[in-house]
């Protein structure tokens, strides 16, 4: 017998030859050594060929949308999720910031002080409340525009803002203006403008500042230090539960009923995502850093912030993100609470990036604009 | 013919697999394969109804390919948008998923049509006379096209695998 070709062993081990020729088939592949090579070989390409064709499957069809229990968004292995880039990443290259600014109020006053800051928000929460499961967010639906147009963003370093006499003032003023987006009275809410010098060093958060005619830029803030707490993923020791537990009081969270809704972000303004408590910096739009998002500062425990790492070199100019308080979205990240609460987790999809939040809210966003959702 | 149901049971399920991983559209494939099987009910017979429906169901892939491809292109970009305000996947399983599937399908669509449907049909439970049959083939090739068909799929996902991970790094 002639040695076999390759479409008569894949015939073969398909099952579609008669009898009598697959006999003969076994009985040469006994005494050749070469063609049982190849039969090994047909074997493996089988296998590996119908690995890739199932990979094909859309698994996704049967997943049938969760009620919108923000808390039980399962979550795995955070970190290899987050820092294996998936492709679509950086074709999409969209960010989102997410920024939750953690506060204890020396730390706040000392910044405020020393204009290293910017700033920072805080709706201090009841302790009990913290490990409140969310209500239904069906019951929160998503409010439309209390917010104007250009109030969501931040503030940010601007040159034309004195630094220090005026921290005190725009400070109150955003206070009031937070409070006023939050349309909450549950607490104060601080925001503090940038010291111009220390632009650079600044990470960022959103304070709110009615400024329908400028642009929104970027907040500057200085970390604040008790940030490292919070991790971008559950805590999986009890040692980091133990730890998110002692700081999520002091979290600074804006209702997420009153964040829903879709913001339009200037990618030449977007600086950095934060996870919960990950340091943000502000990434200069220069030709190193534009596009690149800020890494959480070198002291930042490894966990933390590493939903800063994406990559948005070719962000499109209407980069959408969507806050959504009713559904878990593809999320490259979820914010995690102590107990199992989710937080929030945000990621993007095609051109658009998605936030789903918690139905606690977040203190969120850089420079973007509240839009009407697109269809 | 009265028998349509049998058929439903037995072969939607397959031939909306096959037209999924062929079109990588699962809300598209479900129009084909009811288009398929509303054809079917206007059949007095079938004689080998699986070829027949997976030949008819990859005709009607192939007019419609045809077919204004950009009005198409475009809903399947609504669509993505709807599934992705609909989906809970865990994310970071969603996003080593996401870059499979697109290896995956960059890796099928750089076969030739009639690799790419054997090897798909194949996969569906199709022997190779029905294979033969559905696309018009000798069963006698029908071996070598998809031995042809899997040493490429296989080969070009590898090429595009090691791309990626090279981009990674």
């Amino acid at each position: 017998m002639n040695h076999l070709d390759e479409g008569t062993i894949h015939a073969w081990l398909d099952g579609a030859l008669t009898d009598e020729q697959s006999t003969a088939i076994e009985a040469h592949i006994v005494a050749c050594e070469s063609c049982a090579g190849m039969v090994a070989e047909a074997r493996g390409i089988m296998a590996a060929a119908s690995r890739v064709l199932r990979a094909l499957d859309d698994d996704r069809v049967n997943v049938v949308p969760k009620p919108a229990t923000p808390g039980v968004v399962p979550l795995t292995q955070p970190h290899r999720g987050i820092r294996r880039r998936a492709p679509w990443i950086g074709a999409v290259a969209a960010v989102l910031l997410a920024a939750v600014v953690l506060r204890t109020s020396d730390l706040s006053q000392d910044r405020a002080a020393s204009q290293e800051s910017a700033v920072t928000s805080q709706m201090p929460l009841a302790g009990s409340d913290a490990v409140t499961p969310p209500p239904p967010a069906d019951a929160a639906p998503p409010a439309e525009p209390e917010i104007p147009p250009a109030v969501s963003t931040s503030v940010a370093a601007n040159a034309a803002e004195p630094a220090p006499q005026s921290a005190t003032r725009s400070r109150s003023a955003a206070k009031q203006e937070v409070g006023r987006v939050a349309g909450t009275a549950t607490g104060p809410v601080g925001a503090a403008a940038v010291g111009g010098a220390s632009e650079r060093r600044a990470a960022a958060t959103i304070t709110a500042e009615a400024a329908p005619s400028r642009p929104a830029t970027l907040d500057v803030i200085q970390p604040p230090r008790s940030a490292e707490l919070l991790q971008t993923e559950a805590a999986k020791s009890v040692a980091d539960e133990t730890r998110l537990r002692s700081v999520f009081t002091s979290v600074t969270m804006t209702p997420t009923e009153r964040l829903a809704g879709c913001y339009r972000l200037d990618p030449a303004t977007i600086v950095a995502s934060v996870g919960a408590g990950a340091a943000v910096q502000r990434a200069e739009p220069t030709a190193a850093t534009r596009g690149r998002v800020a890494r959480a500062p070198a002291s930042a425990p490894p966990s933390a912030g590493v939903a800063a790492r994406s990559d948005f070199s070719d962000a499109r100019p209407a980069l959408i993100i969507r806050l959504d308080t009713t559904r878990a979205a593809l999320g490259l990240t979820v914010i995690r609470l102590p107990g199992d609460s989710t937080f929030g987790s945000w990621g993007v999809v095609g051109d658009s990036a998605r936030v789903q939040l918690g139905t606690r809210g977040i203190t969120m966003l850089g420079a973007s604009q509240k839009i009407a959702c697109p269809e | 013919m009265n028998d349509v149901e049998r058929l439903f049971r037995e072969y939607h399920a397959p031939l909306v697999r096959y037209l999924t991983r062929r079109l990588g559209d699962r809300d598209w494939a479900e129009e084909v394969a009811q288009e398929t099987f509303v054809r079917a009910l206007r059949q007095t017979e079938l004689t080998n109804e699986r070829a027949w429906l997976f030949a008819v169901a990859t005709n009607l892939i192939r007019d419609e390919a045809r077919k204004d491809a950009r009005r198409r292109r475009h809903l399947e970009l609504l669509r993505e948008e709807a599934k992705a305000d609909s989906i809970v996947e865990p994310p970071e399983t969603d996003a080593e998923r996401a870059e499979e599937r697109a290896i995956a399908r960059k890796a099928i669509e750089a076969l030739t049509e009639r690799d790419r449907e054997a090897l798909l049909m194949k996969e569906e439970g199709l022997d190779y006379h029905e294979i033969a049959e559905a696309l018009e083939l000798s069963v006698a090739s029908v071996g070598t096209t998809l031995s042809r068909a899997r040493r490429r799929l296989v080969e070009a996902y590898e090429e595009l695998r090691k791309n990626q991970d090279r981009r990674a790094v």
